[in-house]
């Protein structure tokens, strides 16, 4: 059954004078229990998708042109206010990328913890005060620091913290929005690890952003890889990592260092994301593109799908591309 | 935080210290003779120096300066050239109407301000926002004499609803209060907005958000307590100056409170009572900034933690780098 859903969907930043296409007809689905692992560059696009099912985006400038995000059944865009603070932090929950800033610094982590308890289950205060104790633990931190400050923790803690908010209603669908970015690398595994280990223990499915494909391989079922908006490439562990098909994605592969080859250069991709003001009339990854021909500048891709389950938006898949692939 | 309120209670006696050589010095360098403006311009040259001789004047600045030191030390801070009493009497005869007084401003331009300031930020660009903007503006710009004047021009003169001057009951109050109100109420609504506005772009915001928490409970119990700071330093501020007499206001409607007082005694040259004002003046603002900030440090724990004594520092970095328990 997919718990999540989302269809065409396009999100603007409306400015005085430019118009940010920050997503453009993004098309993802996550079954109950998948972790799904969207991956891009800075600024392709990945917070505001997230941001976007939780219905965060700010407004103004932000504006959902277009699409559908079927959570459970129910298209979230059409639901009110009021509904959708019942279904974030209890079916939906969010951990933010940077542990320092997402934490309120005048409240105790307690407090920050059980207020998400409180506001979703009618439970007396000392049953979510004890619930808070129980989520601090599970996320490995002593119980008896839960009446100190966030100034008190360490960067890794903090995350640990904002970890255990977010799980603290056992919810349904967890986005992580770059969750080890901001760490150390040494803190990066353990948070990693715990991530894992908590899904486990509590059947969330997960949505992962990240730029990061080895943490991706590590604990994700499927892989959507995004780029200026769009979702370029998406299939399941196998089809990004051994049968890679979109000349985005194996120029991300190619670009990482390896341990096994020696190199003196890394091999970066040429060139940088567009403007997202001023997007390319055909595909937008064309002027960065190896395997670029005359229609990729003219019209944009189509998904194509080029084995079940494995879709790619690139015209070297369409079956009238022949010229295209000769270039090649 | 004992120690940390000790040390700057220490630290008050320097301040004081310069304080009163400053008003001492500017007193001495200032023409004009109090025998002279007590005995008045028909007294004869051979009184006027004998009332200089017994009020001290003859002495020289330092022997002038150490009578007024080691006097005030003692709580004396001399004896009125005009009324003949104590200025320690005279000015705590006053005190309790200026500190109404400043009490009063304070509460109508924080009942004003904050939520004024609080709506504009949370609905900036707003027909709203904008109109509290430009009545914040007019605030700050009206000058307070002219307010005050057009104020009882207004409400005494032509709809006679209110007491012109004086201060001997509420409906004395209110057009003081206002006065004052709208000039502090604006500053305070400006430092509100913008100090929302910062906090309300801040990512533990939208984490609340994300928690499913309603848009009052996040302005009221994330937002407001993180803006508070800058808020309070203001009215502080404002609080501190107003203990010290609005000496426009208080003349223009007539408040005996110690701003009238001390602009009588400085054109009467009544040095005892200019002294003694000023070293109680910086004594309230010393008091009242020693409060505000002891305040910070119950809004913001990071403060607390910084007031607290060397030793507990450590122990408390300490924990911090093991991971354990600050105790």
């Amino acid at each position: 059954m997919k718990l999540l859903e989302i269809k065409d969907l396009t999100i603007h930043y409306v400015l005085d004078e430019d118009t940010v296409e920050a997503v453009n007809h993004i098309d993802l689905a996550l079954e109950k229990g998948e972790a799904l692992g969207l991956v891009g560059e800075t600024g392709a696009g990945k917070t505001t998708t997230a941001l976007g099912i939780l219905g965060l985006i700010p407004d103004p400038p932000g504006k959902v042109i277009s699409g559908e995000i079927i959570f459970e059944e129910e298209n979230l865009l059409t639901k009110s206010a009021g509904q959708m603070r019942k279904i974030r932090g209890e079916k939906i929950s969010m951990v933010f990328q940077d542990p320092m800033t997402a934490l309120n610094p005048v409240l105790t982590v307690g407090d920050q913890i059980s207020e998400v308890i409180k506001l979703h289950q009618n439970i007396p205060i000392a049953e979510a005060t004890a619930r808070a104790c129980q989520m601090l633990e599970m996320v490995g931190i002593p119980a008896e620091r839960i009446n100190e400050y966030p100034h008190q923790f360490s960067g890794g803690m903090k995350q640990r913290v904002v970890i255990a908010i977010a799980l603290a209603c056992n919810p349904t669908l967890l986005i992580a929005d770059e969750p080890t970015t901001a760490l150390d690398v040494t803190i990066q595994a353990q948070v990693i690890d715990m991530i894992r280990d908590l899904r486990a223990k509590i059947g969330t499915s997960m949505l992962l952003i990240t730029h990061d494909l080895g943490v991706v391989a590590d604990i994700c079922d499927k892989v959507a890889i995004i780029y200026a908006g769009e979702i370029v490439e998406y299939g399941n562990l196998t089809h990004i990592y051994n049968e890679t098909a979109h000349p985005y994605t194996k120029g991300l592969f190619g670009s990482l260092p390896r341990l096994d080859i020696m190199v003196n250069r890394l091999n970066p991709i040429p060139g940088i994301m567009p403007d997202p003001t001023d997007l390319p009339q055909g595909c937008s990854f064309a002027p960065r593109c190896l395997n670029k021909c005359d229609r990729c500048d003219i019209e944009p891709p189509q998904n194509h799908e080029i084995s079940p389950g494995h879709i790619v938006r690139c015209h070297l898949y369409a079956e009238d591309a022949d010229d295209c692939r000769e270039v090649k | 935080m004992h120690k940390y309120i000790f040390k700057r209670v220490l630290m008050m006696i320097p301040v004081l210290l310069g304080v009163s050589l400053i008003i001492f010095t500017l007193l001495y360098i200032t023409p004009g003779d109090p025998a002279r403006q007590i005995l008045g311009p028909d007294a004869s040259p051979e009184a006027v120096e004998a009332l200089r001789e017994e009020l001290g004047l003859n002495d020289s600045f330092g022997v002038r300066y150490a009578n007024f030191v080691i006097g005030a030390l003692h709580g004396d801070l001399g004896i009125s050239y005009t009324t003949r009493l104590p200025v320690a009497t005279e000015i705590f005869s006053r005190f309790p109407t200026t500190f109404v007084y400043a009490l009063l401003c304070t509460i109508v331009s924080m009942i004003i301000g904050i939520p004024l300031g609080i709506i504009s930020a949370t609905k900036q660009y707003s027909i709203f926002d904008n109109a509290a903007t430009t009545f914040a503006l007019l605030g700050v710009s009206m000058p307070t004499f002219w307010l005050g004047l057009m104020l009882i021009l207004l409400f005494s003169v032509r709809l006679d609803w209110l007491p012109a001057s004086g201060f001997y009951g509420p409906q004395y109050w209110i057009l003081p209060a206002m006065t004052i109100g709208m000039n502090s109420s604006a500053y305070i609504m400006r430092m509100t907005r913008s100090s929302m506005l910062e906090v309300i772009r801040q990512d533990y915001i939208r984490t609340a958000r994300a928690k499913g928490q309603t848009e009052y409970k996040i302005v009221v119990k994330h937002a407001l307590k993180n803006a508070l700071i800058p808020i309070i330093t203001v009215v502080g501020i404002n609080f501190g100056r107003s203990l010290g007499g609005a000496i426009v206001t208080e003349q223009i409607f007539a408040i005996p409170g110690l701003g009238k007082m001390m602009v009588e005694a400085i054109s009467a040259r009544n040095y005892p009572v200019v002294q003694g004002g000023v070293l109680f003046i910086a004594v309230a603002t010393s008091v009242v900034n020693l409060l505000v900030d002891i305040l910070y440090a119950y809004i913001d724990p990071r403060l607390s933690s910084q007031y607290q004594s060397g030793k507990k520092k450590k122990a408390l970095q300490a924990s911090e780098v093991t991971g354990g328990t600050a105790k």
